[in-house]
Order: structure tokens, then sequence, then C-alpha cells
């Protein structure tokens, strides 16, 4: 969300858009777009498929806001909206027998040529991370770890038990943290070794 | 590394930090340097309101929190853990402003790769209505081909006809504005 749209106003341009204010459901869909599609992204790991997914809840958002009655809040509706959108691309994806998730692709996925260089690095990025986990500690790690959301909030967001969001973020963290502290030893290992052979050449 | 440092070992701290809050780590390094002089920048704890500096509650937190400030192998560990969150936290928020703006734009990959989908099933479709009423009428001369010419005006009035409801969008870009009707 940016900065200038605060939650609250927020559910004001909601307001204005069930009452069929065609602006203010331009603004809101513009406001919550990011949003959507980060969520569809961490579900889907391919953008094209996070792309449909987003459209799929945008439509989905325009169909039913005239019904949102403001009781729930604002995000948890949309982040339902974008898990069931998500939902349907994945029965969609199985029936036509295509892969599902893209996370499971190793980090050697070959990216289109037609992808920015920057998009496909940070694209390589979040699939090298949240590679291996199952789409819900991926989901909670990135409402949690990331995006600094409480342990009730995101239990009423996914609609779980704290202690169940509890475990997939420990789980998550850990495997990620994991890999993390590996490459790390790793990077550390190669330049002790470097050094090494710096001082070796030296004295020689 | 420096393995017998204070109450834990290296190895004890390690996985203490494979579990440790983001804002218990920070706490931590926030006191061997600035965040800005160790290149972590804070990412969630201070979104939920976290306290910047967390005083370790237990004895294992405590003792983690000794060998952090005089290991700089496990310290170094802590901020690679932060940084990588950072990263990944950015690199999603990156991904999602660049679609999002492209989408705006009405310039997306996927509208075209949906486009790229339909059209050999277009073209399939219009050969077949096109072979189906060529058969019978084999000589008969085709109608003169009418294209209606429509006029756009500066703010676009929608008819929706039989449809329930309109919704029009107007974009960042003049040239293009997303009307659905539904």
């Amino acid at each position: 969300l940016s900065a200038a749209v605060q939650a609250t106003e927020l559910d004001q341009l909601a307001w204005r858009a069930a009452r069929g204010d065609e602006s203010a459901f331009g603004r809101l869909v513009r406001e919550v777009r990011p949003r959507l599609y980060r969520w569809a992204l961490v579900q889907s790991g391919d953008p094209d498929d996070a792309e449909d997914i987003t459209q799929a809840a945008l439509l989905r958002l325009h169909r039913s806001l005239a019904g949102f009655h403001f009781e729930s809040r604002l995000s948890t509706w949309l982040f339902t909206l974008v898990r069931s959108a998500a939902a349907d691309w994945r029965r969609a994806a199985k029936r036509r027998g295509l892969r599902q998730d893209r996370y499971a692709l190793s980090q050697a996925t070959v990216t289109p040529a037609s992808e920015p260089d920057d998009r496909a690095a940070l694209l390589a990025l979040v699939r090298a991370q949240l590679a291996g986990l199952p789409a819900r500690q991926r989901e909670v790690f990135d409402l949690t770890e990331l995006q600094g959301r409480s342990s009730p909030e995101v239990a009423a967001l996914l609609g779980l038990s704290e202690s169940t969001i509890r475990v997939h973020l420990l789980r998550a963290r850990r495997a990620i943290r994991a890999r993390v502290l590996a490459r790390h030893d790793a990077g550390l290992r190669k330049e002790v070794e470097s050094l090494e052979l710096r001082k070796d050449r030296s004295r020689r | 590394m420096g393995a017998d440092m204070n109450a834990i070992e290296c190895e004890e701290c390690r996985d203490y930090l494979l579990d440790a809050e983001p804002a218990e780590l920070r706490a931590v390094l926030a006191e061997r340097a600035s965040p800005a002089s160790i290149g972590v920048p804070a990412v969630a704890g201070e979104a939920r309101g976290e306290p910047a500096s967390l005083a370790p509650a237990t004895g294992m937190a405590q003792a983690v929190h000794a060998h952090l400030a005089a290991c700089p192998e496990c310290a170094a560990q802590a901020r690679a853990i932060l940084a990588n969150n950072a990263a990944l936290n950015a690199a999603l928020t990156g991904l999602s402003g660049t679609a999002a703006a492209t989408a705006i734009a009405g310039t997306g990959r996927s509208g075209r790769r949906w486009l790229r989908a339909l059209l050999p099933l277009a073209a399939a479709a219009v050969l077949a209505v096109v072979l189906w009423q060529e058969a019978p009428r084999a000589s008969r001369p085709l109608p003169p081909l009418v294209v209606p010419t429509v006029r756009v005006p500066a703010s676009p009035e929608v008819n929706a006809g039989g449809a329930s409801g309109v919704a029009i969008m107007r974009t960042n870009n003049p040239r293009i504005t997303v009307v659905w009707t539904f």
C-alpha cells in the first residue's frame, strides 16, 4: 500500500466504490493491486500466473464489493479473494496438467528472454529463497516475518489458530535461515581460502 | 570460530539464530553498531510496533546476547539473516510494484500471453465459420463488408444494454480506458 492511502482511507474508497462510485473503484484497484499481486506471487511463484490470479481476484472484488458489509477488515477480505482465486488457478492448472508450483522448479529455471534483467534477478531471488516450502509456510513467512504483521492478525487473515501460524512460521524460518547460513559459511570459507592463498603467494 | 565464548558455544548460538525473532536479532546487533553501519535495514518488527531494542528475556537469550557481543562470526551470521529478510522483502515489493505499473499502463506480459493463446483459437473459429458458410453457397457473391466506425468521446459513455452494470476505469495512459461490464 502506498503511504498516501491508509487503511481507513482505503475503507472509505471501498465504501464509495461499493455504492457505485467508479472513480473510487478505479483508485481502489490501483491502491490494492500491488498488495494482491504480492500475495498471488507468493502463492504461485510465477509472475504471469500471479498476474492472472490478481486479475481474477480484482474481478471478484468488483462483483462482490456491493455485498461486503465492512464487518471484517477489508484487507482480510481481499486476502480471501486472492486465496480463492489462487485455489481456482491451482485446480485449473491441475486440469490442464501443468506444473502447479513454480517454487518446486530448480533454481536453474530458465527465465523468458523478454524478462528484463533486474526483474529476472528479483524473481530468481524470490524463487531461490522460497523454494521447497509449502504454500502455507510461504504465506505465513511473508506476512509475518517480512511484512511485519502480528501472529493474531495473520491467524485472522488465514483463518488458522495462532499456534498453527507459529508452527508454520518456525518451520519456514528454520528452512530459509539454514540455507542463508550455509551460503554464508560457504562464502566465509572461500574468503578464508583466498586469504590463505594470498598469504602463501606473498611468502614465496 | 570463537568456540569458547561465554556460556554457550557457536553451535548452540547458531541453533538459536534459526528461531530467533528478527527484532531480537536487530536489538543485539544494534548494540554492536548502528543499523546503518551494519547495513541491515529494519523491516518487520518496527511495522508491528515492536520496540527497537529488546532486553533478552530468558537465560538462553541472555547467553546468546552475550555470545553475539563477543563472537564476530556469529554476529555476522545474525546480520546475514537480517540482510536476507530485507533483500527478500525488497524483491517481493519490487516485483509487485513493477507488475502494478505495467498492468496500469496496459502492457502486461500476461495480457499478451492470453492474446497469444486465444489468437489461434479465434482464427480457427473464423475459418470454421467461413468454410461452413462457403460450402452450400459457393457461387453466391459475398455481401459488401460494412465496418462500423466508432468515435470515442473524450469522456466515454457506455450503454450496458442487457448487462447489469458497467465500471469505467481511467488509466495513467490517456489512450487506455478500461471498461468492465458485469
